[in-house]
């Protein structure tokens, strides 16, 4: 818990820096200060979270940082094919939709961090946007018909099973 | 130095578009059946304005427009927030 | 030398993101209902955003500055699918239908009297 607060603390500060551009005391005391404001006014929110494995920044190392930036590359090639998806359906006179709504069972039940991941990511892909969960379970509007095939070989859960070292089990 | 110039200007051209992009979201703001309808074209509003503070501050050589364009993308997200919470409260 | 060949990244980058910007407004103005407009504008905004931000996180001298542009891109890239998450479970949660193609005509019917619902 106190390790937590203490990297959130760090974290923070560096984003202030970020924000400020400047490194004269003055702005650095004040900086602490807003940290602290903010920080007392969130405990609130990741106390019961203890013993929550999804809270990722409680062990934050470089192989993390590693595994984040092969999760932004899955992501960005996701995102490009799904634009150009989109472009192609929009701009087609003809309009060639077909939507349909398909419930999905996701892997990730106990990790809320990686759940949202793949909700997140699943959005993202061609033709697919996440309505809402119920459980283990999320409800999934497909754009066209294609697009369940293609979703079901891109095979996005195992991708992130393998960027987080996660095993099914 | 004329290339500087010249950027200033291409700047400005690409503000307009997406200037003129905002304006044509405002027909989906005045027809859009719901009011979630509108929620999107409020948010797709939202980014573009985002952008085109930021190409502003090029255009300008202010750059604490581009604080402004930070704290308008957090307003859009909690703005949308707020709203959905609105409506998923009070029922349909 | 070097700004000619940065410029040569920033000028195409920011006209892929405007042209993504085009189709996500041609599709919010295309699309039949709600479910499908999100589509749209979620992936469009996000691609069109970053592509611009780069570009001019590319074109600035000061690296804070870069930093911050960079750090926009990486808050539209999350909150743009979870805006698009937030409007669409608002939508099933209030009994919105989604637009089916078999029922090309009976939709005009449907979307006029949700209409009226709606706003009384």
């Amino acid at each position: 818990m106190l390790r937590k607060i203490i990297i959130l603390i760090l974290f923070l500060w560096l984003l202030w820096f970020i924000l400020m551009a400047s490194f004269n005391p003055v702005s650095l005391l004040v900086g602490l200060f807003v940290v602290l404001l903010v920080i007392y006014f969130s405990v609130y929110f990741f106390k019961d979270h203890d013993k929550d494995e999804s809270v990722i920044l409680a062990d934050l190392n470089f192989n993390k940082l590693k595994k984040f930036f092969k999760y932004g590359f899955l992501s960005l090639i996701e995102i490009v094919s799904a634009n150009i998806d989109v472009a192609e359906r929009v701009l087609d006179p003809r309009l060639p939709i077909k939507p349909s709504i398909v419930k999905i069972k996701v892997p990730f039940k106990n990790n809320s961090f990686l759940f949202t991941l793949f909700v997140n990511t699943i959005t993202l892909t061609p033709g697919t946007l996440t309505l809402d969960y119920e459980g283990e379970y999320i409800y999934v509007h497909f754009l066209a018909e294609e697009h369940i095939e293609s979703l079901s070989q891109r095979q996005l859960d195992k991708k992130i099973m393998e960027i987080f070292d996660i095993h099914p089990d | 130095m004329m290339g500087g110039i010249k950027m200033n200007i291409f700047f400005l051209i690409s503000a307009m578009i997406l200037l003129l992009n905002a304006v044509l979201c405002f027909i989906r703001l005045i027809i859009g059946p719901s009011i979630l309808d509108r929620m999107v074209a409020i948010n797709i509003i939202g980014t573009k304005t985002l952008i085109v503070l930021v190409l502003i501050a090029y255009y300008h050589g202010q750059r604490y427009y581009i604080d402004i364009a930070f704290i308008y993308g957090l307003l859009n997200f909690i703005i949308t927030v707020a709203i959905s919470k609105f409506i998923q409260l009070e029922g349909k | 030398m070097i700004s000619v060949f940065a410029n040569s990244i920033v000028v195409p980058l920011i006209l892929v993101g405007i042209l993504f910007f085009i189709v996500g407004t041609v599709g919010l103005l295309r699309f039949p209902d709600i479910y499908c407009r999100i589509h749209a504008t979620t992936k469009c905004d996000t691609l069109g955003a970053g592509a611009i931000l780069l570009a001019m996180a590319i074109y600035e001298h000061d690296f804070f500055i870069s930093l911050k542009l960079i750090l926009i891109a990486m808050l539209i890239f999350f909150y743009s699918p979870t805006i698009g998450h937030i409007i669409s479970r608002t939508a099933m949660r209030t009994g919105m239908k989604p637009w089916k193609k078999e029922e090309n005509i009976v939709y005009v019917d449907e979307q006029n009297s949700q209409y009226k619902e709606s706003d009384s």
